[in-house]
């Protein structure tokens, strides 16, 4: 009799340890783990911080004087000359199929469409919502009309005015794409 | 000191007093504007992006001085739209034009008449600020004494009104106690680091000038005098030494356990010693239920070990997604731009944000506060310390690449809704089982999409009618070594 009542007063004294070491979590809480041997990578990764550079960083940048393999530095500076040079020198590469002005079109509409809007026009739905308070610029006037594809790979990779430079976000060939969109449908469509 | 300070706390009575007095006092506060505000407001939000006072050339040219240089006619035709008289051959805009290497203005084609003559106004009297004169140490931001500190809770907490008018709280607004939903003001600890970093705020300034819409619009009934700012000061430089008051929420399961393990036990006395209850079955039946929960309990804990389900904490700055992906209609590869290219999906860096927020500077929700700390980043050069959320062991493979790109899945049926949160949430287990069943489930392109097409067989049989759909697991995506390599 004794050693039951003993028994399921253990019992309760082992459910409440229990049950203070679990459940309930705050969102800021991760919750417990278990044996996580093989959870936690010994290499530092992507984001993490390494303690063992002067700057925590474990993503590094190259070397100085260096570049990482295949790529190509953007040579031409975010000035009015930049911008000119950019336009006399660069050509595109690409041809106008209609599958490399699709791709253009998609990556037009994750990259510039808040700004620019749908027609290029600059009235993209970030302006006319009235968050950002200056107008875009069009990419449909008469002076881009008169610009080569080479002046809007530039723009995008190196930034004009307010407009940050996006080089680091989307790739030379989709540059050259949605270069050749702007050419060959915004602008054409408004001739018309 | 320590001590003394969290011990003296306040009595949430109080707090809740003073929340319901706010709801009074915020009818019909809105000062009148005066020319001279209105003119300060268009410039700031118009012309600072490109145009300094007293400050040389940015984008544009220095505008001190520029009523002199030039008439006001031509001021008005020219802020309104200088494009027009470069190209109508103006020969004092084309020089201006040409000075200033050929960028053009921004037209200004929404702006009434009176308002580009208020912003003229601005410009011209504008006077570089004089260093404002406050009455006590400004530049104090440690070793308060104790009474000071005590002083600056009680007005935190609106236990004491303030002299000049203002009965809110600031706690009110300015949490202590970390919240469990997104507050878009500013907790008292980051108030409080802010006012303790050299390059944060100056709090004398703020409170006597308010720097943003939304903390004129917050602020408005308040005048404190620079003493009670003293004493605010003096609480917010102790309160990083006690710290926040962690969230908590009811223990629900735990309270489910106790009920069960009491019931349970009373149970088993009753049916061994008292026998009250004459029915065996219901001893039986009590029992077993009171198993099942715990056993229950037991095994969605167990479960969700090592797992983060529903973890969503605070980050470094209140970045929301509804706001961004939801209200400003942003694409998630804006931001999220290597995920097609690679196997993680990318975290923004600082001259994302800044590609946008050069020019926007407040928001509607937060103000400035938060903006502001990606300038201050942008400064120090420190970056921003995203806590990461999804997290994968390091024994599983998962690549972003595969699954958005050659798979063409939409982001949402991984991560839940991401566009209505206010905070970033995980929305799976990201357990086995949850990948497992998508493999078995998914049905995969073979018709239209091209990265499939060395899958030979596959393609014969389905031509030939022998299968009418391939899933990823006849690709092979229940190999082990598929995912943990
Ligand atoms: C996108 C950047 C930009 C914005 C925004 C901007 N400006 Fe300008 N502003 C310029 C540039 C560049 C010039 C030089 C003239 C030119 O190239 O057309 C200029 C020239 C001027 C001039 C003539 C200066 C002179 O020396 O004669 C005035 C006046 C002026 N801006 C006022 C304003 C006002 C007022 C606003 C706000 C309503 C404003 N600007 C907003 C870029 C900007
Ligand atoms: C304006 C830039 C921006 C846009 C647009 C954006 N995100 Fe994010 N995203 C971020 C930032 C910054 C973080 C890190 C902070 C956080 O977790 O809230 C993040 C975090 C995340 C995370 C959690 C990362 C982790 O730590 O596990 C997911 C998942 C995510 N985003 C998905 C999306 C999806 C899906 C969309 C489109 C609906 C989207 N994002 C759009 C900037 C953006
Ligand atoms: C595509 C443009 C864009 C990008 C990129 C962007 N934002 Fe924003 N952000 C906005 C707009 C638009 C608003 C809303 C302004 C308003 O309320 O009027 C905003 C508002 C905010 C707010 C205030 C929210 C509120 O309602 O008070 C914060 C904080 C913020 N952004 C942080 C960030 C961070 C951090 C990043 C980088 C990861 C970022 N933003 C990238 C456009 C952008
Ligand atoms: C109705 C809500 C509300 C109340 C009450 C309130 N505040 Fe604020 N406060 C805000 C908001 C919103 C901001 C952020 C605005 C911004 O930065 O644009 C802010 C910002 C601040 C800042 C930072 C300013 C800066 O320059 O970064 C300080 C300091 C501050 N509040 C102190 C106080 C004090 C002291 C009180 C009590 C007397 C108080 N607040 C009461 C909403 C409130
Ligand atoms: C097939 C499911 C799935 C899809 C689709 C998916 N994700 Fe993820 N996402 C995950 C998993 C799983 C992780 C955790 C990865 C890890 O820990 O290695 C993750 C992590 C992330 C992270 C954290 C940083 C990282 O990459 O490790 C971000 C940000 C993110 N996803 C954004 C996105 C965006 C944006 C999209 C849409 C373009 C997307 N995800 C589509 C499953 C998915
Ligand atoms: C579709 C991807 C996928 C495949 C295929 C897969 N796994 Fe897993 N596995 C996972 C994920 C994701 C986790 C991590 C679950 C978690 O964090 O709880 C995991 C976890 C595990 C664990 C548990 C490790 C621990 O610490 O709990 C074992 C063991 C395991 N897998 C074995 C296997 C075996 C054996 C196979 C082949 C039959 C296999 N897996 C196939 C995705 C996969």
């Amino acid at each position: 009799m004794i050693s039951k009542k003993f028994g399921s007063i253990t019992a309760v004294a082992l459910g409440f340890l229990f049950a203070a070491t679990s459940c309930d979590r705050t969102r800021n809480d991760k919750g417990y783990e278990y044996f996580p041997d093989m959870a936690h990578s010994l290499a530092y990764e992507t984001y993490a911080t390494n303690p063992a550079m002067a700057d925590s960083h474990a993503m590094r940048l190259p070397a100085a004087n260096t570049i990482s393999r295949e790529m190509i530095p953007y040579a031409y500076p975010n000035t009015p000359e930049g911008r000119l040079q950019a336009a006399a020198e660069l050509v595109n590469p690409l041809e106008a199929t209609p599958e490399n002005i699709a791709r253009g079109k998609e990556q037009f509409t994750i990259f510039c469409i808040g700004c620019h809007g749908e027609l290029g026009n600059g009235e993209g739905y970030l302006f006319t919502s009235g968050r950002y308070p200056i107008k875009p610029a069009s990419l449909i006037s008469e002076k881009m009309l008169a610009m080569p594809d080479g002046d809007i790979f530039h723009v995008i990779s190196a930034g004009y005015n307010t407009m940050g430079a996006h080089g680091h976000m989307i790739r030379p060939d989709d540059r050259w794409k949605i270069a050749m969109y702007v050419k060959n449908e915004l602008q054409k469509n408004t001739v018309k | 000191m320590n001590k003394t300070a969290s011990k003296s706390g306040f009595r949430p009575s109080g707090v809740i007093l003073a929340v319901l007095l706010t709801i009074v006092f915020f009818i019909g506060k809105t000062g009148n504007v005066s020319a001279q505000d209105e003119g300060k407001k268009l410039f700031e939000k118009n012309c600072t992006v490109c145009h300094k006072l007293g400050g040389g050339k940015l984008v544009g040219p220095e505008l001190l001085g520029v009523t002199e240089r030039r008439d006001r006619a031509w001021l008005m035709k020219f802020i309104r739209n200088s494009d027009e008289m470069i190209k109508s051959g103006d020969p004092t805009a084309v020089k201006v034009f040409e000075e200033n290497n050929k960028i053009p203005m921004l037209a200004f084609t929404q702006l009434s008449d009176a308002e580009i003559s208020s912003i003229i106004d601005y410009i011209e009297k504008w006077e570089p600020e004089k260093e404002k004169v406050f009455a006590v140490d400004v530049t104090k931001k440690e070793g308060f004494a104790h009474t000071e500190v005590l002083r600056g809770e009680r007005l935190f907490y609106g236990l004491i009104p303030f002299e000049q008018g203002g009965t809110t709280a600031c706690a009110s607004c300015h949490n202590t106690t970390a919240s469990d939903t997104l507050n878009w003001n500013p907790s008292a600890k980051e108030l409080a680091l802010s006012f303790m970093n050299p390059d944060g705020m100056n709090i004398y300034k703020s409170m006597s000038e308010p720097t943003s819409d939304v903390m004129q619009k917050a602020h408005a009934e308040y005048k404190l005098t620079d003493q009670e700012v003293f004493y605010i000061a003096a609480y917010l430089s102790e309160y990083l030494h006690h710290g926040e008051t962690p969230h908590k929420t009811f223990p629900v399961k735990l309270m489910l356990f106790i009920v069960f393990a009491v019931l349970m036990t009373l149970a088993l006395v009753d049916l061994i010693f008292t026998k009250i209850i004459k029915f065996k079955v219901i001893h039986f039946v009590i029992i077993l239920a009171g198993l099942a929960v715990h056993l229950n309990l037991a095994v969605v804990e167990a479960q969700s070990l090592s797992r983060t389900k529903d973890y969503a904490p605070d980050q470094p700055i209140k970045f929301s997604h509804k706001v961004h992906a939801g209200d400003n209609k942003t694409d998630c590869k804006y931001c999220h731009s290597i995920a097609d290219y690679s196997k993680s999906a990318g975290i923004p860096s600082n001259n994302v944000c800044l590609n946008c927020h050069k020019v926007i500077l407040s928001g509607r929700n937060s103000g400035k506060f938060e903006i502001n700390k990606i300038h201050m980043a942008e400064k120090s050069g420190k970056p921003i310390e995203w806590i990461r959320i999804h997290n994968l062991p390091e024994h599983v493979f998962f690549s972003h690449a595969q699954h958005v790109n050659a798979g063409k899945i939409e982001c949402e049926t991984c991560h839940g809704a991401v566009a209505e949160m206010d905070i970033m949430k995980q929305e799976n287990d990201l357990s086995m089982g949850w990948c497992i069943n998508c493999h078995r489930d998914t049905k995969v392109d073979f018709k239209d999409n091209k990265y499939y097409s060395t899958y030979l067989k596959l393609h014969e049989e389905l031509s030939s009618g022998k299968i009418d759909s391939v899933t990823v697991e006849n690709i092979g995506g229940l190999d082990c070594m598929k995912c943990h390599y």
